[in-house]
């Protein structure tokens, strides 16, 4: 018994030590070869070679932890501010920023390369956190299937509640999805205040689906999103007909995917350096490579979102088929941080419920 | 004072002082943390401000998921009884081939971790499953059946228990006076079983009530308990005053359901189940008998087996590519993949060292309870024993969340430490291993203890040389609890693993919230290794056989 | 050896024991007699310190053992009914009170062997004692109580669960075991006939109090009163 008993504690000790060996950043601060980790929502994708080269070129490290969609991600940020997970952070958009900021989770820091983005996608002055890229939420159609049944396809975000288009759209729960969140605040800023909750009630009652995140929607219940799925609208972004095309299989030559010109609503996501961190320095350098060229070219086909440099090439395909939409809605962020709690838990009640 | 006397309280004292342990360690990692929760719901700003609580109560959503939390527990527990009394009645009552095997089989899904279940009705009601055409999942449907898939056991068994040893002379002797069997059954039977079915559904009340990973991965985005809107609210929303003031609420039900509970069962003088080793259980004589036999194990077979054969079905898929089944999804164990940091078998790591640790704090600190709390009840006695028992009662959220709040910031700040994980589990695990080791040490005949004395064992080495290996048996069993604790929890692990050391049912939870069929498969097989892990603990348990795993 | 001096002993309120006085000598066998609930097996209790005083004092040696605990005493014990320790084998039980002495284990195998061989149970040793009759488990008890050599041994009833045959046969061990032992021994019994094989003198109890004392052959010559002339069936 006694033996048994000894046995235990050895083992125990060992996998104790075992385990602190394997958690998120190393304990050295110094020339050595460094490890960093990067928090990023569950989207994030960096082709090989290009992040093999940043460590080739610094000598660094680059761990990606994924945390769920934006806002979860930023929450766990928020949590364990006091004993972060990682070095930095990418992800958080504008529909989160005074929150990030006010949590005072990041360290301000500005990159090499910042003055090449345009004014317009700085929303942060204070740069605690480095516009990266951006996206337009925008609801999207499946051409292919609206030619198919001899219907119309939808013109306005209008059309999305009468009866021609009854049980057909799929949406994302604005709670667990930053896509989500972005064509709920589209919706605000389209119809006003009082206005957005008429018209999701009359989505409702067209009988609009939610889901629980993006790729479940696209993925999952969209009908060109290859996942067998029935309904042919939903919300998702203006690149995602470059991204029909590269996906589809037999080869397509032009995207069936369509986007709807009315209601979409910019997205610019952001890269910060988490307050806390032991390896700033190699975090900073972190940021400057999400701002360089070699990332920021390698971005559109790896996310499917637009570099915030005016300098980066896209590829031909973005350049033919990605929507650029001649207005966007757009709300202030102080307003957004204002009300979003509330606008959330709204249309929690008019939608789920 | 008599130096003799003086001497004798010495060693009562001396024992008694074991207590010191447990009540600082729940102090520190219970007490303090539901104090710290207490604090945000309703004295978030330096003075005592109930409008949290009340945006709780007014708040027509959160009251609805209030509401809902109530009457869905009900439904639950109503349907229990309903398939579960049944089933007591056959187990407790007929003979057949197997029987002991039955009841053992039954006591599985009760112990394993909610995730596992999850996914077992995941993988059978699920996209792609064999039911998944009559669209049960997500919604409240698949809740209640995963809840009495969950808590049949508890009526079985607890049921069954007192069935077994009804006299069947006295049901004979009603018969013989006239009355039918149906009437037999409503006059005689049921009131002799009355107070065990209020134990059994009392328990299975309070589980529902708390009923944590079922709610979150099967209920969907409509159906939201206390418990699941406590998380969201923290992890999605980081609204952690509201989150709080729901705890609160949380807390107060069932504290509140515990106290009338116990008042509902002194007044029926419950007392301890007293083993008498009568077996009334005969074989079944008549057509009808047999067919009620046959249905009713058929019903628990299908209710309880097919489900965790799912599971373990479609983790031998291969990806959907056609042909036969493959052990794709296990070999894809050992890569991270996209949605964990780390490999599955990292979480399979993580989740036994967690397991070890907890195990070893719970013997540790539940023993000394156990040893303080062994000899004659006084007063004093009594009431420790109800408030170590009150983590059993709080559900594995609200430590959660407590440990959340409160152990991130000194004076206890053990945010970084590898035990946070462990202490939470320990906390769960305290009053099973109470409940496991005191009847062991209470039935210790007191003149072994006298004659050790006489034969020059000081009053440490008795304990050490008598009482220890007398309960070594009762502390594999409390043990064996322990672990089944830490390797299955999910409600208080939620909120405080850290994403790059998750445990294994953290790591099921994200694979099965991701589209894609190769997160599903993981799923399937991480959650197929869970499930036997669990077994293991558990067959062992039963096979020592001490009558703990009948004491609920 | 021992004095009990106006021993009083209060068990939940109610006096088991009153003002008992009484008196045994080195290597003298006091046999308490009395029917149940006299208050002799309290007194025996008492004597080994499992019970506090309310009053008097006890000596042995003429050192006042108020201030030591049971395991210093250095007392034998044999409960009723043996209370062997269900997890150690009957060698583990034997060497018990020797292991609790620090005594090194070769020397503990030698006396094992050596108090087995006397109560008749030779090799015996490695045998669970749950599997062991009534009587091979009253004589491990015996062996386990004398092993440690104390100074002084006290016997619960030693017989009393023994079927008629298997009694008369241990009596006359247990008569030979304690004579060779040498040391004061006070031993409970209802039974007289068991008195009248082991005892040098006898006290009589009765509701608490030592009704008479004396050789058994004193007491039944004049007995002090009916009620000890009838209970000794005179």
């Amino acid at each position: 018994m006694r033996r048994l008993l000894c046995s235990i504690a050895v083992l125990a000790l060992a996998l104790t030590s075992a385990g602190c060996g394997s958690s998120a950043s190393t304990a050295s601060g110094g020339n050595g070869p460094q490890t960093i980790t990067l928090l990023t929502h569950d989207s994030f994708a960096v082709s090989k070679p290009v992040l093999a080269a940043f460590t080739a070129q610094t000598g660094i490290k680059v761990k990606v932890l994924k945390g769920g969609d934006a806002g979860a991600e930023l929450n766990q940020a928020i949590l364990t501010k006091s004993h972060p997970v990682a070095d930095a952070i990418y992800g958080t958009d504008n529909t989160f920023l005074s929150r990030a900021i006010d949590a005072g989770i990041l360290e301000p820091y500005t990159a090499s390369d910042l003055a090449k983005v345009p004014k317009a996608l700085q929303l942060d002055p204070t740069h605690h956190l480095t516009p990266i890229d951006y996206g337009d939420v925008c609801v999207n159609y499946d051409g292919a299937w609206f030619d198919a049944h001899h219907v119309a396809p939808p013109r306005t975000l209008g059309d999305l509640t009468k009866p021609a288009y009854k049980n057909l759209t799929v949406v994302e729960n604005p709670a667990t999805s930053s896509t989500g969140l972005v064509f709920l605040l589209a919706t605000v800023a389209r119809y006003g205040d009082s206005g957005w909750q008429t018209y999701w009630k009359d989505l409702k009652a067209n009988g609009v689906l939610v889901q629980p995140g993006w790729e479940q929607a696209y993925d999952g219940s969209f009908t060109a999103g290859g996942g067998g799925g029935k309904k042919p609208i939903v919300v998702s972004y203006a690149s995602s007909p470059p991204a029909d095309v590269v996906y589809s299989s037999p080869k397509k030559s032009v995207p069936t995917v369509k986007v709807l010109p009315d209601g979409c609503f910019r997205q610019v996501e952001f890269a910060g350096i988490l307050a806390g961190t032991q390896h700033r320095d190699a975090a900073a350098k972190l940021i400057d490579f999400l701002l360089s060229l070699k990332f920021q070219q390698d971005m559109p086909l790896q996310m499917y979102v637009f570099p915030v440099r005016p300098d980066a090439k896209l590829p031909g395909i973005f350049t033919k088929f990605a929507y650029r939409p001649a207005t966007v809605l757009s709300l202030p962020p102080a307003t957004i941080a204002a009300h979003r709690d509330a606008w959330i838990g709204t249309w929690n009640q008019l939608v789920v419920h | 004072m008599e130096p003799a006397r003086r001497a004798l309280i010495r060693g009562r004292t001396g024992r008694a002082a074991l207590i010191a342990l447990p009540l600082a360690f729940l102090g520190a990692f219970f007490a303090y943390p539901l104090i710290a929760i207490l604090g945000r719901g309703l004295v978030p700003r330096g003075h005592v401000d109930f409008a949290a609580i009340g945006d709780v109560l007014s708040d027509s959503s959160l009251r609805e998921v209030a509401w809902f939390t109530l009457w869905q527990a009900l439904l639950s527990t109503a349907l229990t009884l309903v398939i579960g009394l049944p089933a007591a009645f056959v187990v407790a009552r007929f003979a057949f081939r197997g029987r002991m095997l039955v009841r053992s089989l039954l006591v599985v899904p009760f112990v394993l971790p909610t995730v596992v279940a999850a996914a077992a009705f995941e993988a059978l009601l699920g996209s792609g499953g064999p039911l998944a055409s009559l669209h049960l999942l997500p919604g409240l449907a698949a809740i209640l059946i995963a809840h009495v898939f969950f808590n049949v056991a508890v009526v079985v068994r607890v049921v069954g228990a007192v069935w077994t040893n009804l006299d069947p002379a006295v049901e004979d002797s009603a018969r013989m006076l006239g009355a039918s069997r149906l009437r037999t059954f409503t006059d005689v039977t049921l009131p002799l079983l009355a107070p065990a079915i209020v134990a059994a559904s009392s328990i299975v009340f309070l589980f529902t009530f708390s009923s944590f990973g079922i709610v979150l991965l099967l209920g969907g985005p409509a159906r939201s308990t206390l418990e699941t809107e406590i998380y969201l609210r923290t992890t999605e929303l980081l609204d952690l005053r509201h989150a709080a003031a729901l705890a609160v609420v949380q807390i107060v039900a069932v504290v509140g359901a515990l106290l009338l509970l116990t008042r509902v069962q002194d007044r029926m003088a419950i007392g301890q189940r007293q083993v008498s080793g009568r077996d009334t259980a005969r074989p079944p004589r008549s057509i009808g008998a047999r067919a009620f036999l046959a249905v009713t194990l058929g019903g628990l077979g299908l209710l309880l087996g097919v489900p965790l054969l799912m599971l373990v079905v479609r983790s031998f898929s291969n990806g959907g590519s056609g042909g036969g089944p493959s052990l794709a999804a296990y070999r894809a164990l050992s890569q991270p993949g996209s949605a964990l940091f780390v490999s599955p078998l990292v979480a399979v790591r993580n989740s036994l060292l967690f397991a070890l640790l907890a195990t070893v704090i719970a013997l540790v600190v539940g023993g000394a309870a156990a040893f303080a709390l062994a000899p004659r009840r006084t007063g004093a006695r009594r009431a420790l024993d109800v408030l170590l028992m009150l983590p059993l009662g709080t559900s594995a959220v609200t430590i959660g969340f407590g440990f959340l709040i409160a152990l991130d910031r000194p004076p206890l700040d053990l945010r970084s430490s590898p035990l946070l994980i462990p202490l939470a589990h320990a906390i769960v695990a305290i009053p099973f291993v109470v409940r496991a080791v005191v009847p062991g040490l209470r039935s210790i005949d007191p003149r072994l203890r006298e004659s050790a004395a006489m034969l020059g064992a000081s009053p440490a080495r008795v304990a050490r040389e008598v009482d220890l290996p007398i309960v070594g048996r009762a502390f594999m069993v409390a043990a064996g609890f322990a672990a089944a604790v830490s390797l299955g929890d999910f409600g208080a692990t939620a909120f405080i693993a850290r994403p790059d050391s998750p445990t294994v049912p953290i790591a099921i939870f994200r694979l099965l919230s991701l589209p894609g069929r190769l997160n599903f498969d993981r799923a399937m097989a991480l959650s197929t290794v869970l499930m036997l892990l669990t077994a293991l603990v558990v067959v062992g348990l039963e096979r020592l056989r001490v009558g703990a795993l009948t004491e609920f | 050896m021992l004095e009990i001096e106006n021993v009083s002993v209060e068990l939940g309120g109610r006096r088991i024991l009153e003002a008992v006085d009484l008196a045994v000598g080195a290597a003298e066998t006091v046999v308490l007699l009395g029917p149940s609930g006299s208050g002799k097996s309290t007194l025996l209790r008492a004597i080994a310190g499992l019970e506090p005083l309310a009053s008097g004092a006890i000596r042995f040696d003429r050192r006042d053992l108020a201030a030591v605990p049971p395991h210093e005493r250095g007392f034998g014990f044999m409960f009723q009914d043996g209370a062997l320790f269900p997890h150690r084998d009957v060698r583990g039980n034997v060497e018990f009170g020797l292991r609790m002495r620090g005594m090194p284990a070769a020397e503990r195998v030698r006396i094992v062997d050596e108090m087995l061989t006397l109560v008749g149970l030779a090799g015996f040793g490695a045998r669970r004692v749950a599997k062991l009759s009534g009587g091979e488990q009253q004589r491990v008890a015996l062996a386990r109580t004398l092993a440690p050599e104390p100074r002084l041994v006290m016997l619960d009833e030693p017989l009393g669960s023994l079927d008629r045959l298997l009694h008369d046969r241990l009596v006359d061990d247990l008569r030979t075991l304690l004579r060779a032992a040498a040391v004061p021994v006070v031993l409970v019994t209802h039974d007289h006939t068991e008195a009248r094989a082991l005892a040098d003198r006898v006290a009589l109890m009765r509701d608490g109090h030592i009704v008479q004392e004396g050789t058994l052959a004193e007491i039944e010559r004049s007995p002090r009163d009916e009620w000890v002339a009838s209970f000794l069936g005179l």
